[in-house]
């Protein structure tokens, strides 16, 4: 999968669980700069990933998710 | 599997036990406080059905932003199961994400608890119900 579609599709699952709209979103998005993104939000996004790439995270991944920038990151690492 | 109780989300444990006690709920055992997961737990039954109270000891507590979001509510249901790690291995493949992996609980004598996630159903707890 291209990097570019990677990006995109873990933007939309960020937009749509933050609810945002394209104008809002950045370059990379950052947990603790959004206090929609708590715990509990966390959990359902890691959920919304998991399904969207087909791929299991382990613990200590979904704690070190806490930017898109990480994100790409570790599902790059999956694909 | 067989459901064991319903976890309800309450902001004052002291308060809503007093309120509990009024519409038929009795106290189980005593009041826990769980400092490896900084919640406060009092487990209540009324005929058959059990429930546990959980409060959170401050903001980092798991269940904060749940009773910030939603005040007191019933949030997750708890299903017994034989190996809690067998069942982890059967829901993660069926797209239950991990909150808690397996552990040790206070309130229930030391037996093993995991909490999951799942985006049609919400939050499950399993507790290892070994016969």
């Amino acid at each position: 999968m291209l990097e570019k579609e990677i990006i995109d599709k873990i933007n939309k699952v960020l937009k749509s669980a933050l609810k945002l709209n394209n104008n809002t979103l950045g370059d990379y998005l950052i947990k603790d700069k959004f206090i929609e993104w708590d715990s509990l939000k966390h959990i359902t996004i890691i959920a919304d990933l998991e399904s969207e790439f087909d791929v299991l995270f382990e613990p200590e991944e979904i704690v070190e998710m806490n930017s898109s920038e990480k994100i790409v990151e570790i599902i790059r690492k999956k694909l | 599997m067989k459901i064991h109780h319903i976890g309800y989300a309450v902001r004052d444990i002291e308060k809503s036990l007093v309120e509990f006690e009024l519409i038929g709920f009795k106290k189980v055992g005593e009041l826990y406080n769980d400092t490896e997961r900084n919640v406060i737990i009092q487990l209540m039954k009324n005929d058959t059905w059990l429930i546990e109270l959980v409060a959170p000891c401050n903001e980092n507590s798991p269940i904060f932003s749940i009773i910030e979001k939603n005040n007191n509510t019933p949030y997750h249901f708890c299903f017994c199961t034989d190996s809690i790690s067998q069942q982890i291995d059967k829901l993660r493949s069926n797209n239950y994400v991990i909150i808690e992996p397996a552990k040790p609980a206070m309130a229930f004598d030391g037996r093993l608890v995991a909490f999951l996630y799942h985006k049609y159903i919400g939050i499950i707890e399993l507790l290892e119900c070994k016969q």
